[in-house]
């Protein structure tokens, strides 16, 4: 499986690049906005989206993933914002999971695998 | 007060004016000598040479500290960035069994790297990274209890142990909630909520009464307990004053501790229209009806306060539909702005024929334009 993780906190990237690549997954790390935007554009199997990057807000680029690429590639949204405000607007949005920071790494992974398989 | 490198800067300006107080002085005197008489010039001019040399050295000193510290520091910065990420790689392939970690104690980016990971993980690996920063004899206890501690480094340890969740360090933080500085007392109350588990909630809810903290800060432990939260909460409920109920009553909603909705019903009834919009607010939240206390509810719309007039007009949804028809309907006729902008948005949720026939024959005509609006930004939005 081809993931996407854009996340800008080093230690989080680090412990998912490990969790994603154990599992037998490829993973790509994006640490910004512009660049993630960018590589929307390419073929991947899933995402995972943190909100609170370095040039814009990540609902921006779920948006545009679902609304102008018209893409349906799963996506998991993990983020410190616990508010319900945010975590309804992903979920809107087209987001199929929601985690936030404290996280399990291995959850996560299950997580993603589940929503690439029903997919 | 000083934070870490003031006290050498310090020292340093202040050797800088005394000496420069020394050499001004030296040559007043001299100049007056000279003014009177009494010196004669090669000795009038050599404390002037002097009083210049001094000075010059004294800005040679000042700026080679000054672009001294700039690169050390940046060196510093550079050297403990690299170290810290080398740290996190290694715990991180340890957490994941690919690497044995070597012996403690291990250097401060070391456990920097353990705080943050700490923060970011939870489950299993979140344990086992506790397990480690109990290996690692962290001093932040001992900076707690010793007295000549320092206000920074009890802060610094107080968000430490906040970021290290050991719920055996919750007595040392405790104490600190009836520090005579507000500052260590509200950071106290973010570390003690978030290392507290168990019996501890309680122990914090106990110290949080006693604290006397503000609102605003006592409603931010409450969240950070978050789904430990419901023990604190009801004891703030039970036994706080305003400031304690205000807040156990904005976590009740904003937690949806569901199980304390009852105990909220009675605070509708209070003579405080802070504690009254608290709990409107919670019960809102909650989505819980407040059975019995309908027509408190419908008399808070009368109310003077034009906020409270607002959080009720917000809660009528969850009355009988038959009243809070009615009550929207002449919701809208209130002078408020906010209040007819709440009554129409909550008659579009609970019936949206009901704020079409506003919009077109609401005899009031800002009650009729509010709905117009209301009905056009959802129309939009969809």
């Amino acid at each position: 499986m081809k993931v996407l993780l854009v996340e800008d906190d080093p230690v989080v990237a680090r412990v998912l690049e490990m969790a994603l690549s154990r599992a037998g997954h490829q993973v790509y790390l994006v640490k910004d906005f512009p660049t993630a935007k960018e590589r929307f554009a390419e073929a991947w199997d899933a995402i995972v989206l943190d909100l609170n990057l370095p040039g814009g807000f990540g609902l921006d680029l779920l948006r545009h993933l679902r609304q102008e690429l018209g893409k349906d590639t799963p996506v998991i949204v993990l983020s410190g914002l616990k508010q319900e405000k945010t975590i309804l607007e992903a979920m809107r949005l087209g987001a199929q999971g929601y985690l936030s920071k404290p996280f399990s790494p291995q959850e996560l992974v299950l997580r993603l695998e589940r929503y690439v398989a029903a997919r | 007060m000083w934070r870490r490198g003031e006290r050498l800067y310090a020292l340093l300006v202040f050797l800088v004016v005394a000496l420069e107080a020394l050499a001004l002085g030296g040559l007043v005197l001299v100049f007056s000598g000279r003014l009177f008489g009494l010196l004669d010039y090669s000795a009038t001019r050599q404390t002037l040479l002097q009083a210049l040399f001094l000075t010059a050295l004294i800005l040679v000193l000042l700026s080679a500290y000054i672009l001294l510290y700039h690169a050390y520091t940046e060196a510093k910065e550079l050297r403990d960035r690299k170290a810290y990420e080398d740290w996190v790689s290694r715990f991180a392939r340890a957490l994941f069994g690919e690497g044995a970690l070597p012996l403690p104690p291990w250097p401060e980016p070391a456990l920097q790297a353990l705080l943050h990971l700490r923060e970011t993980l939870k489950g299993e690996m979140g344990e086992k990274v506790a397990e480690w920063i109990r290996l690692a004899r962290p001093p932040w206890v001992f900076w707690l209890k010793r007295s000549w501690t320092s206000r920074p480094e009890r802060l610094e340890a107080l968000e430490a142990l906040g970021l290290a969740r050991l719920p055996e360090t919750l007595e040392s933080i405790l104490p600190y909630l009836v520090h005579p500085d507000p500052v260590l007392r509200l950071a106290a109350a973010r570390a003690a909520a978030r290392a507290a588990q168990g019996e501890g909630v309680l122990r914090l809810g106990e110290a949080l009464l006693a604290s006397g903290l503000s609102k605003g800060g006592l409603l931010e432990a409450l969240l950070l307990l978050e789904d430990r939260a419901e023990p604190a909460v009801a004891l703030l409920l039970d036994k706080g004053g305003k400031e304690e109920v205000w807040a156990a009553l904005e976590a009740i909603g904003r937690l949806h501790l569901h199980p304390l909705a009852e105990k909220v019903l009675p605070f509708l009834e209070v003579q405080e229209p802070e504690i009254q919009a608290a709990a409107l607010r919670a019960l809102a939240r909650l989505g819980y009806p407040p059975l019995g206390y309908e027509g408190v509810v419908l008399g808070l719309l009368r109310s003077g306060e034009e906020f409270l007039r607002v959080q009720a007009t917000r809660l009528l949804p969850l009355l009988p539909p038959h009243l809070a028809r009615k009550a929207l309907w002449r919701a809208l006729e209130d002078p408020s702005f906010y209040v007819r902008r709440a009554a129409a948005e909550a008659l579009g949720s609970l019936d949206p024929g009901g704020l079409r026939e506003a919009a077109e024959t609401h005899p009031d005509p800002y009650g009729r334009a509010m709905a117009a609006q209301v009905l056009r930004e959802g129309a939009w939005r969809n």
